[in-house]
């Protein structure tokens, strides 16, 4: 049973890099921020329909809980918009090996220090060890 | 141009590993679909006044476009929700990994074939050994994580 779940992430991963393979050459012809602005409003109305089809969550939450918790969209747009100016200079392989190291020494940070309400995690060797060897993954790829 | 961008993607990995715990968090209090829907609404009200004020919005281009390129936006989606599936069942650590893997020989593929219209790329010695080098930081970074937060 848990062998079809990681398939399913192993799929999840898969679609990601499919986005950005078809989203570099789409920001190409119609724009990079429009391009952006449809990925988002697609997966807004289709969570919506499942929201409403299957959502078992609180809603009427987003007026009660502090501002700080709804503001994860806009990091989100940045990232996507640099992977759909970034893929067609640089290609898929090397987008998502910079992005890892940016995201892996960030959660880093912020699982040492405890911010945002994440279980502190204290920065050891093997982190240490796992940084430099995407770094070095990264000189390899590019 | 290629290391300003490799700079400016980092910097992008950053905004993600910023949004995985603020979204987290509000899907605590909301459910994860909804915190997911919430975090696409916000990003798309977003974009949609960039768009308005800097962008350059052409029905006409957007019609034009090949229909298979407009399913970048499906691979998205499909990213949001089976990871939501995925994160309960298996932890987030392994999830991670599989994602990851998933999307650098995804990555890979693409750039060697230079598939969906993009520039060839040719898997060479040195992206293997990148590859190698990504797996042995996905034990050391992982690993053990993996292990401890995988539900019995």
């Amino acid at each position: 049973m848990k062998f079809i779940y990681a398939g399913l992430a192993l799929i999840a991963g898969v679609s990601l890099g499919i986005e950005g393979g078809l989203a570099g050459p789409l920001g190409q012809r119609i724009g990079e921020l429009e391009t952006a602005l449809f990925i988002f409003s697609f997966g807004f109305i289709s969570l919506l329909g499942i929201v409403l089809l299957t959502g078992k969550g609180d809603l009427s939450q987003t007026f009660k809980v502090s501002k700080w918790k709804l503001s994860g969209g806009l990091f989100g747009t940045f990232y996507n918009l640099m992977l759909i100016v970034s893929v067609p200079i640089v290609g898929v392989s090397i987008v998502v090996l910079a992005a890892l190291i940016g995201q892996m020494a960030t959660s880093t940070v912020i699982e040492h220090k405890g911010w945002l309400e994440v279980k502190q995690i204290r920065f050891d060797k093997n982190k240490a060890i796992a940084l430099l060897l995407l770094l070095a993954a990264l000189y390899f790829v590019n | 141009m290629g290391i300003l961008i490799i700079v400016l993607m980092v910097v992008a990995g950053v905004s993600l590993a910023v949004q995985a715990p603020i979204n987290a968090a509000f899907a605590k209090k909301a459910g994860a679909l909804e915190s997911a829907l919430i975090s696409f609404f916000i990003g798309a009200v977003f974009l949609l006044i960039v768009v308005i004020f800097f962008g350059k919005f052409d029905p006409v281009a957007f019609s034009a476009v090949p229909k298979w390129q407009l399913l970048c936006a499906l691979c998205g989606l499909t990213y949001v929700v089976l990871s939501i599936l995925a994160v309960p069942k298996i932890g987030v650590g392994i999830v991670m990994i599989s994602v990851i893997v998933g999307q650098i020989v995804t990555g890979i593929i693409i750039d060697h074939f230079g598939l969906f219209g993009n520039a060839i790329i040719a898997i060479d010695g040195q992206r293997m050994i990148g590859i190698v080098l990504l797996l042995a930081s996905l034990y050391f970074m992982l690993g053990n994580k993996a292990a401890a937060k995988q539900p019995a």
